[in-house]
């Protein structure tokens, strides 16, 4: 017990406390415990984004000046401080194993009494190195494996121009950039499918049939079947997803229902082309050619992201690695940025996978900070487990010849 | 040989039988397993048995996919078990209901890899029904991929049986 580094946290709830309690237990073999009061503690861990956060830092360095403090951020934190050491969020297991390491030989309890300040500084420089060459290893490891299952080359059973109407051409982008993040977002508080959604919302909470109107285009939305009937077909609808409303939609109760006059002049007796659709198939579609491959302003990138359930995929518009992406999230949570590496593909992929089951609402950004703590990683299957699950997939995947879905698995040990 | 298993859980062995057809072409095989019992000091011979199809996947590994059946009388030993399928009928009163009752019997046993469910005959009140069986997962605490799925058409069970094995692949 007294060989265990004690370690005071700051600003963390009881979840995200408890999480870092089982990190040491699971992942540091228990060379760390979780301090009780800041005394007894060798080492300080800062969430510097909590309330107070950085008052607490800057107290704890006037009470403490030889204390090892360890500062976890959102975004970038620029200090001078030899001792203060910063950690982006979500952690990365290894770089935190790597930094706690050095910082227990720069604790008090095992350092020189007087510790020489360049002693501290070289120390601390190399933990940074450290850290960044982790950085640096892990993109260009997602980079290579993105070149290998580029689908440029390898996608036959989509026709690239149609794929585009769903995911975009939108290459890849630098998350950690905001200036770069602003082209991958798209505003969809002035589109159609917006317009649509707040429409079937009100026909849900009224528990009426209500006619939209916009762009010279009208919709019937019906709420007890969750139907949507629709007068033109898909060539049409599919651009003006891409408009930008200049006006707000008319919305009008049909009052007596599938009964009322107006709804059977419309639809049953109607000479344009009338399709009802199923919400959440038309949903879905919509949603995809709305965004192509970007994400809503208002998603914050750097946030975990969930899946509440899955999408029906087997009666939605389909796309490659959409399965993939489905799996993943429903697992755990994870940045987009994270999934992107898991699966080794585009972001435009999983970016539009996300906007249409946004859409659909199950899916969204986590604020729990528990969740946002560690960077999540699936569990390593046995390799020959792996190699074989991915052989069957393939197999079931060849055969499916009007799936749509772009299998290319690289399989782990003998590709 | 390399044989991994899939379980497939339905209260009617018709739709397992139809979906083995679809998925490996051919109609199921029958496995006999004989259980002695001896009661008042006479031998008798039980017989039981499975259904069950082959998907091979390449030479000296296949798939083995078998149906359970509805009340789980059969008690197999599974290895390499790579998950289980559930079929709700889409048409039934109770789809929670029928999930609940199904989950019940082989949760601890067969539920601990991952679980797909498939819903066919899922017409009327399609989306009412999958809300029913995703509330009801929730309340079990289970993660599932629920589809709507046509048992004769091999793209929608392709892609139930390859949603359980990317959740195998991917599972946290």
């Amino acid at each position: 017990m007294n060989d265990k580094t004690a370690i005071y946290l700051h600003g963390f709830d009881a979840r995200s406390s408890l999480a870092i309690n089982n990190y040491f237990t699971n992942h540091c073999e228990n060379q760390y415990i979780v301090a009780a009061i800041e005394k007894s503690a060798s080492i300080f861990i800062v969430d510097i984004d909590s309330e107070l956060g950085e008052l607490f830092v800057q107290n704890k360095r006037t009470e403490y000046p030889a204390q090892p403090i360890i500062v976890i951020s959102s975004s970038v934190f620029s200090n001078s401080d030899p001792l203060l050491f910063v950690l982006k969020k979500p952690l990365v297991y290894e770089q935190m194993d790597s930094l706690l390491r050095q910082m227990v030989l720069i604790t008090p309890k095992n350092a020189p009494k007087e510790p020489k300040l360049n002693n501290v500084l070289i120390n601390h420089f190399q933990s940074r190195m450290l850290v960044r060459d982790l950085t640096n290893k892990k993109n260009k490891s997602t980079k290579s494996v993105n070149t290998n299952q580029s689908i440029s080359t390898e996608n036959t059973k989509i026709d690239k121009n149609k794929l585009a109407t769903f995911i975009g051409r939108q290459a890849d982008i630098d998350i950690s950039n905001p200036q770069e993040v602003m082209k991958v977002v798209y505003d969809p508080s002035k589109t159609i499918l917006n317009s649509i959604k707040k429409a079937m919302d009100r026909s849900l909470y009224e528990k009426k049939i209500l006619e939209l109107s916009n762009l010279n285009k009208k919709f019937i939305i019906d709420p007890s079947s969750k139907t949507i009937f629709t007068f033109v077909n898909e060539s049409v609808l599919r651009p003006i997803c891409l408009l930008e409303l200049r006006e707000k939609s008319h919305v009008k109760k049909i009052k007596k229902g599938r009964n009322d006059k107006r709804f059977k002049s419309l639809v049953e007796n109607s000479d344009l082309e009338v399709t009802e659709r199923n919400w959440d198939e038309f949903l879905w579609k919509m949603a995809l050619w709305t965004s192509r491959g970007k994400l809503p302003r208002h998603i914050d990138i750097n946030k975990p992201v969930y899946l509440s359930e899955w999408p029906n995929l087997t009666r939605l518009q389909m796309f490659p690695h959409a399965l993939d992406i489905a799996a993943v999230m429903s697992q755990q949570t994870m940045t987009l940025s994270n999934i992107v590496a898991q699966l080794g593909i585009e972001q435009r992929y999983v970016f539009a996978f996300f906007s249409a089951a946004y859409t659909l609402g199950i899916a969204g950004t986590t604020s729990r900070q528990s969740d946002q703590l560690f960077e999540k990683k699936a569990k390593s299957l046995e390799v020959d487990l792996e190699t074989s699950i991915k052989k069957i997939i393939k197999v079931l995947d060849q055969k499916t010849e009007t799936s749509g879905r772009v299998n290319k698995i690289k399989l782990k040990g003998n590709a | 040989m390399n044989t991994q298993n899939i379980l497939l859980v339905s209260s009617d062995k018709m739709n397992d039988y139809i979906v083995i057809k679809t998925l490996t072409g051919s109609k199921p095989k029958k496995q006999i397993i004989k259980e002695s019992l001896v009661k008042s000091n006479k031998l008798s011979v039980l017989s039981n048995g499975y259904m069950y199809g082959l998907l091979p996947i390449e030479i000296n590994h296949v798939v083995r996919l078998i149906s359970l059946g509805s009340l789980g009388r059969l008690k197999i030993e599974l290895k390499n078990h790579l998950g289980t399928l559930i079929f709700l009928n889409g048409s039934g009163k109770d789809l929670s209901g029928e999930l609940r009752l199904l989950t019940k019997e082989h949760r601890k046993k067969y539920f601990e890899k991952s679980l797909s469910i498939a819903i066919f005959n899922n017409n009327k009140n399609a989306q009412a029904n999958r809300e029913n069986v995703n509330n009801e997962l929730r309340k079990q605490k289970l993660t599932a991929a629920v589809f709507d799925i046509d048992l004769h058409d091999f793209k929608d069970v392709s892609f139930v049986i390859q949603s359980l094995l990317l959740s195998n692949l991917y599972s946290a």
